[in-house]
């Protein structure tokens, strides 16, 4: 490398000249004639006579000697601008006969083309590409184009015009040799066509076409030669022709290419849109066949879900280039994506990936993101405005499973996700939200996973690798036949032990083979018994250091811009990465071209490398302060190009820490996109960069506050950390109030017991006087918490007893909590009903509290038999349209505890499998899986499906049975045993000492009568009816009708033929109310009496039937119609009854009936389109 | 076979495990006993590691490491020559340079540059497609480095000398892991040692060396029977004697035997057999070749050839053999020292050896090299070779063969031993001019004064 500036010349197309890279002003056209003339000659002298030929011809003016001397002197001063007068003899020397230019060989473009195509001529085949290549760029023109037809410039120009086309010939006749036949019968054709009469052009052509398999197109070139040379000047073709004719026709194996090759470097959009078949797929005949098979049925819409492992480099991508290239053939929608480690932190970058294509064009957008996927519009925004309604995951998910719907409707779909261990963490939920909706949906989903590794989402992959309707497929090593094939097409036919070692050194993976092969093509290595020993060495190299060993043998232009790259990722392109590399664009498109044809780089939609081993490999050959400056300054780069914050934001990640203002205002921009699009994990790594920048001063306290509020979703410990942090950072007491709630909201799940409540009787204490509002909100807090938590009675409730005051949101979080406390208390049942409908008042709780002041207020509505209306539906509408994930998941809890208390046992086991699922896709744990766990095993024993409840009592024995929760699956679990008939297992299981909080209501922790049953059936009928006498007791002072019926009905069963008065008041109190089940089972337990008239009974228990069925409920039913065998009633109509309707289904068939179609109906209820269309068969099917 | 025992790693050579982008094997490794295994087979070595590095900058990682742990180095190409090491390996790293395949032909400046991995067969073939010719070995598989370091005779040996003297840098690390190019500007005591000094000062990464503008070739082979010996030799040793520069020849006794790499008309026979290459055309060379054509030969393949196809005129076998090799220098040939080879490998001598070789020196051979060097010329007309393979009665019986041989010629031996072509037990010292021995020692001392490189002649190091 030159550091001092130097002149260069051009005289390959225009005459011009550069110093230090500023072009020079030459003068007219008659002093750069002297300048070429000059040029012409090299380094000999030209005498002033010819040159004063070369620039006025046969005309010189009266004084040519002093015209030239001035043209000279000024050539020299442009020349040398930095140089003195008197030093100005530098370039264009002055001898006695003439002048004479006085140039380094590197310092003109000709003489650097010539000494190129020279010295390319003993290289390497992959050497002396590159190199003509590089010659060939230096091309710009006709040589001394503005000269063209000048006799002096005639011959010269010719001379270069000849190598040229020399150059041109051998570039192609080493790309044969390279193997690339194929692709250079296009570039042969029209050498061909610009001259017909260059023999060595036919020649070369013939070859490809021969070597290409065409030895029809070869013969038939060789006659249009013969032809074309006759016609034009008269002759034969010569002897190099008629050989190549000869051996033609005797199928030569000289002929054959040295080291066929597959070609990587194809225009980027063929690529994209019909990807060529990888034609060194070997050994994967059973995988194929299996994508073939199902891409075939995805056209008659039958769904699919494939996932491939295996360890890197076996072959996975291979696999899913060769199903997208089935899909498209089969004119299939193709849409594809990649993880990347790089992009971990970009919120739905996957998802992205697959649908920005769709998703581009404006007026699709319209149609493709209309209805029910409107809300996953954030997700294809650059930037996150203020109207960026959804900030969470829920809602955006369905949003995107709807744009998969709509895509699915206008053609099949394949969606293809290669390394999803890399994946963000919201793409990865969106995949497992899909998968499990896929039924009915013409879509195929291929996704491949690396194994071997770690990965942040284990849980989630794991879910996608084990679900239910999956075929999995692992590609296996390659085998010794294999390998062989892929020695042949690249170096030709091996040697036995040379593939031996090939095959050996790389244990059949098909990545560490194909790098070997083209480490060893680059070197030009044949494939003989000789070469053995290179294999073993070359091949001893993981496969990173083999990359390396290969980008280290390139020029340094090469490997820089690998390097910027390996750097960039998806953000590559030619001006970005040219600017990373600190190289002209022209540079790095020659040095772009050779990555790609060595196979490191492949251009797709943008720049990616061939295997993501490949870019580690580059990547982790920076040193790693190096790579933190390369990421600093790409993120510069990218900032200067007006890149998005997230884009800047991932090398910001990786940049050293400066402590940067403008870094953290990035930073918190990006991780407020992320939030935008529900991807909070990505927020969350975002703003703890943006925390160690450091920050510091009010701006820290904000990104504090920023950070601990999205991490409440996914790192409880951290969140409540930073707000503490945060909490101490803040003046403004009214803003340390709401962090103060915040805060005790997230310590209940996350925090040991005790913490939350004493940290919000704390920040209550702190507050001044007139915030009274936030004190109740803190105090309600302190005693929820504290009541939840399981703490003595006495360190919650503390104080003088609290009066809700006021109509803000505090004085309603209060009402909610003083309202459970009436509940439990089960003593003042129309104070509690007072407090929880002024809790729940215009819906202000649903938009401050998460999901547990309004959870708690509603549920002593229902359990005290007040009407709560549509409010589930509003605050599951509510939920969806702010993606609250944990306020959906709350929703579908509570409403199937409501739906499991009416007795709507389907529609109730729909929810709580909803809600389980939102669980298991977002990694929720604790607190209200006890609850889910408990309200699941309650319907499935009401149900009579006991095996089911075995299975789920089973792995609830896995959860931790602490507090409410717990409280309520001892319960549940009591209320199986006695059903499978293990009494004295249900007693064990109610007595054994815990310290669940103490519920003195009844209705809300019915022990009594659970332990009542299973005295009774240990024959202990004194203690039992006892208990059951108490129980009774307890709910006439609550009062609400629905635990009042069955208690009594259990105590009127007790006491057998004494209990008939208790049966009938049973039965009288749950008439009319809307739970269901247990009014059935009042009437089959008064209808089952032995002393009860026939005429009285049998109503009855037909009646019992009828609800039964209505709910659902296999064991009353079965008791009902033994009830009625034994009194010789047929039961007949049993078997002929339609089957119970869900509102699930009245909702569907419903909305059909006002004349909405499948997908409509699906959007209206959060259903997919295959549940409505399965709901309208079973209904057809059931229907007369 | 030289047997070494238990083939344990020292844990020391733990330090090595990663180094060379993961292309290191310790014994146990899965391709250990792969990568232990050098071109000759006779040679069954297990060395405490294999290593092998692709650059300089992973040579000098490796020098580094083993004399960290106080291991040796033994650098290795192919490893034909790997015999006279065996046996010295237990606590030493094998470095083999497989992985340096660099090869570069400025046909401009008619040179070559070559890394210590590239094999003589890809040097001719490139340097042929610019009609270049380099002075390779008779093998195509023999690797470049080491056979240039040692001498190196080809089949243009008697116009332009040997192989070392056409070297013109050579980059190298030494012991302590530094790394130097050496030209005959700067550092050229190392170059003066790298042309013909053998090893032992450093390990080799690239050489640069002359080219020759030699196109085409008259070159090809005459057969008789064996029986036709003596009559065939003794005019062979006369013609060669008086023959021009422009022929290199090589006569030899052929028992071949009855393997696939052998051509169907040779196989199973017992021949003898002359190989030459003139440098000249049709006419010229077929006045060169009429005296030894008056024999009347069986077979006669001699025809105008490129320069590169000349790399397979001699019948070796390409693929990894176990051979044992030993040769002696001789002043001339005359008929006596004839009738004593045919007594000795010749037919009823009762000798099992695959081939005895007469190889023709003289012209630019025997005259001072225009380049100093550690070796600038050859001691003697005549070189002999002897060459056997265990064909089953054991390695001690072909090495007596081989001695009967030398032993009988030893009248007419020089004081000088070609060490490319020698066995194990040659005392080193023999190899070179003694005004050339004391500079090399000096040399091979300051380049490695902790005795890191195991010499290639171990068993001559101590004298």
């Amino acid at each position: 490398m030159d550091h001092e500036p130097t002149v260069r010349l051009r005289v390959l197309g225009e005459l011009a000249a550069t110093f230090g890279g500023a072009v020079l002003d030459l003068g007219g056209r008659r002093q750069r004639a002297v300048l070429a003339a000059l040029v012409i000659m090299r380094d000999q002298v030209v005498s002033a006579e010819r040159l004063a030929g070369c620039v006025w011809g046969d005309r010189p003016p009266a004084n040519p000697a002093g015209a030239l001397q001035a043209y000279v002197s000024h050539l020299r001063r442009r020349l040398q601008p930095e140089a003195v007068a008197r030093q100005r003899d530098g370039v264009i020397a002055s001898e006695a006969t003439g002048y004479v230019l006085r140039l380094a060989p590197d310092s003109v473009d000709a003489w650097c083309f010539e000494r190129a195509v020279d010295s390319a001529a003993g290289l390497a085949p992959a050497d002396a590409l590159r190199t003509l290549d590089d010659a060939l760029r230096l091309w710009r023109g006709p040589p001394y184009a503005e000269y063209v037809g000048e006799p002096w410039v005639e011959a010269e120009a010719l001379r270069l015009t000849e190598l040229h086309a020399v150059a041109r010939e051998r570039r192609l006749e080493t790309r044969l040799e390279l193997g690339d036949a194929g692709v250079v019968i296009g570039e042969l054709e029209a050498l061909v066509a610009e001259d017909p009469l260059r023999e060595e052009r036919w020649r070369l052509l013939t070859l490809a076409l021969y070597r290409a398999q065409r030895q029809a197109g070869a013969l038939a070139a060789l006659r249009r030669a013969r032809e074309t040379l006759a016609e034009e000047l008269g002759v034969d073709p010569g002897p190099a022709l008629r050989a190549l004719e000869a051996e033609i026709l005797a199928q030569s194996p000289s002929l054959d290419a040295p080291a066929p090759r597959v070609s990587m470097d194809l225009p980027a959009r063929e690529v994209s849109q019909a990807p060529v078949p990888p034609t060194d797929l070997v050994d994967r005949a059973r995988e194929i066949t299996e994508l073939r098979r199902m891409v075939g049925e995805l056209a008659n819409g039958r769904t699919g879900f494939v996932f491939v492992e295996g360890p890197a480099g076996i072959g996975k991508s291979r696999l899913l280039v060769e199903a997208m290239r089935l899909a498209t053939a089969g004119e299939v929608r193709v849409l594809s994506a990649r993880g990347s480690q790089l992009e971990r932190s970009f919120g739905f970058g996957a998802v992205r990936q697959l649908f920005e294509a769709a998703v581009s064009d404006p007026a699709a957008r319209d149609t493709l993101l209309a209805g029910a996927a409107s809300v996953a519009k954030p997700v294809f925004e650059e930037m996150a405005g203020d109207d960026a309604v959804s900030n969470g995951s829920f809602a955006v998910l369905h949003g995107l499973y709807w744009l998969t719907v709509n895509l699915a409707n206008q053609r099949p779909v394949v969606i293809c996700v290669d390394d999803i261990q890399w994946c963000d963490s919201a793409s990865l939920r969106y995949l497992a939200y899909l998968v499990k909706r896929l039924e009915g949906l013409q879509v195929l989903v291929v996704l491949a996973m690396r194994t071997g590794e770690q990965h942040p989402d284990d849980a989630l992959l794991a879910d996608l690798a084990l679900d239910p309707s999956v075929t999995v497929l692992q590609p296996a090593p390659l085998s010794p036949d294999a390998a062989a094939t892929l020695v042949r097409e690249r170096l030709g036919e091996g040697a036995d032990p040379f593939v031996a070692a090939c095959h050996r050194m790389t244990s059949g993976n098909p990545l560490l083979l194909r790098q070997l092969l083209r480490a060893l093509a680059d070197e030009g290595v044949r494939p003989d018994v000789s070469h053995v020993d290179t294999v073993r060495a070359v091949g001893s190299r993981a496969v990173s250091a083999l990359v390396t060993l290969r980008l280290r043998r390139m020029p340094p232009t090469v490997t820089a811009a690998a390097r910027a790259v390996a750097v960039l990722g998806e953000a590559a392109d030619l001006p970005t990465v040219a600017a990373l590399a600190q190289q002209p664009e022209e540079e790095v498109a020659a040095a772009l071209d050779v990555l790609s044809r060595s196979e490191i780089l492949t251009v797709e939609r943008h720049l990616t490398f061939v295997h993501p081993l490949v870019r580690d490999a580059i990547y982790n050959d920076l040193p790693a302060g190096e790579r933190a400056l390369h990421h600093d300054r790409a993120a510069q780069v990218l900032s200067r190009q007006g890149a998005t914050a997230e884009q800047v934001a991932v090398h910001l990640l990786r940049a050293p820490r400066r402590g940067s203002a403008a870094t953290v205002e990035l930073l918190r921009a990006a991780a407020d996109t992320a939030i935008s699009r529900g991807a909070s994990d990505a927020a969350v790594g975002l703003l703890r960069r943006a925390l160690e920048e450091p920050v510091s001063g009010p701006d820290r306290a904000r990104v504090l506050v920023e950070l601990g509020r999205v991490e409440t979703q996914v790192d409880g410990p951290s969140g409540v950390a930073h707000l503490r942090d945060a909490y101490d950072a803040l003046d403004e007491p009214h803003e340390r109030a709401l962090l103060a709630m915040d805060i005790a909201r997230t310590q209940v799940f996350v925090s040991p017991p005790g913490v939350a409540t004493s940290f919000a009787r704390a920040a209550a204490t702190d507050l001044p006087d007139r915030l009274d509002d936030d004190r109740q909100g803190l105090i309600a807090l302190q005693r929820i918490t504290g009541y939840m938590h399981g703490l003595p009675a006495d360190s919650y409730r503390t104080g003088p007893a609290p009066e809700v005051s006021g109509e803000g949101d505090g004085a309603r979080m209060l009402a909610a909590t003083l309202s459970y406390e009436l509940l439990r208390e089960g003593q003042d049942r129309a104070g509690a009903v007072r407090l929880a409908r002024f809790a729940l008042e215009g819906d202000r709780l649903l938009a401050v509290d998460t999901g547990l002041l309004w959870i708690v207020a509603a549920n002593v509505l229902l359990l005290a038999d007040d009407e709560l209306g549509d409010f589930w539906d509003r605050a599951l509408a509510r939920a969806h349209a702010t993606g609250g994930l944990f306020a959906a998941l709350s929703v579908n809890l509570w409403r199937g505890f409501a739906q499991w208390r009416r007795g709507r046992l389907e529609d109730a086991l729909q929810s709580l499998t909803d809600a389980a699922e939102q669980q298991r896709v977002w990694g929720i744990s604790g607190v209200t899986s006890t609850y889910a766990a408990a309200f699941t095993l309650g319907v499935l024993t009401d149900l009579g499906d006991l095996e089911a409840a075995a299975s789920s009592l089973d792995s609830a024995r896995g959860l931790p049975w602490v507090g409410e929760g717990g409280r309520l699956l001892r319960e549940a679990a009591a209320r199986l045993l006695l059903e499978q008939g293990r009494a004295s297992d249900a007693l064990d299981e109610l007595t054994t000492p815990v310290d669940y909080p103490q519920v003195a209501n009844p209705a809300w922790s019915p022990w009594r009568g659970l332990m009542a049953r299973a005295l009774a059936a240990l024959g202990r009928t004194d203690e039992a009816v006892a208990l059951a006498r108490e129980e009774v007791a307890l709910l006439r002072r609550w009062g609400a009708p629905t635990a009042l019926g069955p208690s009594l009905r259990s105590l009127g069963q007790l006491r057998g033929s004494e209990g008939s008065a208790d049966l009938r008041e049973a039965l009288e109190i749950l008439s009319g109310t809307c739970a269901a089940l247990e009014e059935a089972r009042a009437q089959l337990a008064l209808g089952r009496s032995a002393h009860l008239p026939h005429g009285e009974a049998v109503p009855l228990l037909r009646a019992t039937l009828a609800t039964a069925r209505a709910c659902g409920a296999l064991q009353v039913i079965r008791d009902a119609v033994s009830a009625l065998g034994q009194r010789g009633e047929s039961t007949a109509e049993v078997d002929d009854v339609p089957a119970r309707i869900t509102s699930r289904q009245r909702r569907v068939t419903d909305l059909t009936a006002t004349g909405m179609d499948v997908n409509e109906v699906a959007q209206r209820l959060f259903l997919t389109p295959g549940t409505v269309r399965a709901v309208l068969e079973s209904a057809q099917g059931a229907a007369p | 076979m030289v047997p070494e025992s238990a083939p344990l790693a020292p844990s020391g050579a733990e330090v090595l495990r990663g180094l060379c982008g993961g292309a290191v094997h310790l014994p146990g490794d899965p391709a250990y006993d792969e990568a232990r295994l050098p071109w000759n087979l006779q040679a069954d070595s297990h060395p405490a590691a294999v290593a092998y590095p692709a650059f300089a900058s992973e040579v000098s990682t490796v020098l580094r490491a083993a004399a960290s742990v106080d291991l040796n180095v033994a650098p290795q190409g192919t490893g034909h020559g790997a015999p006279p090491l065996a046996g010295h390996l237990r606590d030493a790293v094998l470095l083999r340079t497989s992985a340096m395949t660099e090869l570069r032909v400025d046909a401009t400046r008619r040179t070559a540059r070559v890394g210590a991995g590239a094999l003589w067969g890809d040097v001719v073939e490139r340097a042929g497609r610019v009609q270049l010719a380099a002075l390779h070995t008779s093998s195509p598989g023999v690797g470049v480095v080491g056979s240039s370091l040692g001498g190196g005779l080809s089949w243009y040996a008697r116009q332009y000398g040997l192989q070392c003297s056409a070297i013109t840098a050579v980059e190298l690390v030494l012991a302590d892991g530094t790394f130097v190019r050496a030209t005959d500007q700067a550092d050229s005591d190392l170059l003066w040692a790298a042309r013909g000094g053998g090893g032992g000062f450093g390990v080799v990464t690239a050489l640069e060396f002359d080219l020759f503008p030699v196109s085409t070739v008259y070159a090809g082979k005459l057969a008789w029977d064996w029986t036709h010996a003596q009559r065939v030799l003794t005019a062979w040793g006369v013609w060669a004697a008086s023959a021009p520069e422009t022929v290199t020849s090589v006569a030899r006794l052929f028992q071949a035997p009855d393997l696939p790499w052998l051509p169907a008309d040779v196989r199973g026979r017992k021949l003898v057999i002359v190989d030459a290459v003139v440098v000249a055309d049709r006419d010229a060379a077929t006045r060169v070749l009429a005296p030894l054509r008056a024999l009347r030969p069986e077979v006669d393949t001699f025809h105008e050839c490129s320069a590169a196809s000349v790399a397979d005129l001699q019948l070796d076998p390409t693929a990894p053999t176990a051979v044992y090799a030993n040769s002696v220098l001789l002043d001339d040939l005359p008929e006596r020292a004839v009738d004593a080879l045919v007594a000795t490998a010749g037919q009823g001598s009762g000798s099992d050896l695959l081939f005895v070789e007469l190889r023709q020196l003289g012209g630019a051979l025997s005259r001072p090299a225009p380049r100093a060097g550690a070796l600038d010329r050859m001691d003697g007309s005549v070189l002999v070779l002897c060459v056997g393979l265990n064909q089953g009665a054991g390695w001690a019986a072909v090495r007596e063969d081989a001695n009967h041989v030398t032993d009988a010629l030893q009248p007419w031996a020089t004081e000088s031993a070609y060490l490319l072509m020698a066995d194990a037990d040659v005392d080193e010292q023999r190899g070179w001019p003694a005004s050339s021995w004391q500079r090399l020692l000096d040399i091979r001392a300051a380049a490695d004064p902790h005795g890191l490189f195991l010499s290639p002649h171990p068993a001559a190091k101590e004298s």
